[in-house]
């Protein structure tokens, strides 16, 4: 199926087009959500979201852009405001836990119990997942469309609408900063 | 090479980013820093978690569970464009609700409670209302006290 049949379907609202959309970009979707926000089940719940948004604008579509790179879009603006909400939930849980501690209740749960080894793989993870949602946003989106989503600059000028050289730039500052930042998470770096 | 230098290139050599000249230089300077070969690991080892992920799969039967959702919400009638904009007004709504119950206090103090005369019945403020009814409260029961006494 080519895009403008898929789009004259989904327009009609054919369910084999739609099955059809699913098929095609439902990983894509999901994978890209993950990359950002670290969470399987989160990109799951994000990914419904994003073709429900597809269903309910697709006679919006305008053809100035290909329909794959609508969908990375409309996924970028989802995930960027999903890390919105949690970044406030973050801050929620925390008061909460502080208030928790204080009237004497135990600070945090307890985690299950890990292998070192897979333990330190989930501490590394939590360290390059947070220096990157620390990273500005234009930063944030093209180093993990660049580096996990391996896309190539180009794509990502086109899906960010952006010149060449400005996402060479915001890669290449977004790894310098990434770099400071972990740095600075070494302590045995410093202290040696 | 020292440090500095490799500090500020770890993430280009982490990833082959540096030319076969220089890579000489940093691999040597590995080799005589134990600080920047341990460095080195650390680094490598936090960007070998972006391989991972990017090995990681969608969960299994995610596509069923989202045609599934697909259906449901189609099926759902779609929602009344008035009702959209209600969210919008909320905190304007609260505004005013807030602003009206500032109002409303402050008028219903200034009339009843403020302690003016009306006619020829005084309307003392609560606290002078209170103050007044410890006093003779308390005056009875001093009296009481000195009688059984």
């Amino acid at each position: 199926m080519t895009d403008p049949e898929l789009l004259q379907g989904l327009i009609d609202g054919s369910p084999g087009a739609v099955k059809y959309l699913v098929s095609q970009y439902q990983k894509k979707v999901i994978k890209t959500a993950y990359y950002f926000l670290g969470n399987m089940d989160d990109a799951e719940d994000l990914s419904q979201e994003v073709f429900m948004e597809i269903l309910q604008s697709v006679k919006m579509f305008r053809n100035a852009s290909s329909l794959s790179t609508w969908i990375y879009r409309i996924t970028l603006n989802k995930s960027m405001n999903q890390l919105k909400k949690n970044r406030r939930k973050a801050m929620f849980y925390r008061i909460g836990e502080v208030l928790k501690t204080q009237s004497g209740g135990t600070p945090f749960a307890e985690e299950p119990s890990l292998s070192e080894q897979g333990c330190e793989v989930k501490e590394n993870r939590k360290l390059i997942h947070e220096a990157i949602i620390k990273l500005p946003e234009n930063q944030r989106i093209a180093f993990v469309l660049h580096r996990y989503d391996e896309k190539s600059y180009k794509e990502i000028a086109t899906i960010m609408n952006l010149s060449l050289s400005s996402v060479e730039s915001l890669i290449h500052r977004a790894r310098m900063n990434l770099q400071k930042k972990l740095i600075k998470q070494f302590p045995e770096y410093h202290n040696k | 090479m020292d440090c500095e230098k490799f500090k500020s290139r770890v993430f280009d050599y982490c990833d082959q980013n540096v030319a076969p000249e220089e890579r000489d230089a940093f691999d040597r300077h590995l080799n005589e820093c134990r600080k920047c070969s341990m460095l080195y690991s650390r680094f490598s080892a936090v960007l070998a978690t972006i391989d991972d992920d990017q090995r990681a799969e969608a969960p299994a039967f995610a596509e069923i569970r989202m045609l599934a959702a697909i259906d449901r919400q189609m099926a759902l009638p779609e929602k009344n464009p008035r009702y959209r904009l209600i969210p919008a007004f909320r905190p304007l709504l609260v505004m005013m609700a807030l602003i009206m119950g500032i109002f409303i206090g402050w008028r219903f103090g200034m009339t009843r409670f403020a302690g003016e005369f009306h006619g020829d019945s005084y309307t003392g403020s609560i606290q002078e209302m209170k103050s007044e009814l410890f006093i003779t409260e308390f005056l009875d029961e001093e009296r009481l006290f000195s009688i059984d006494q």
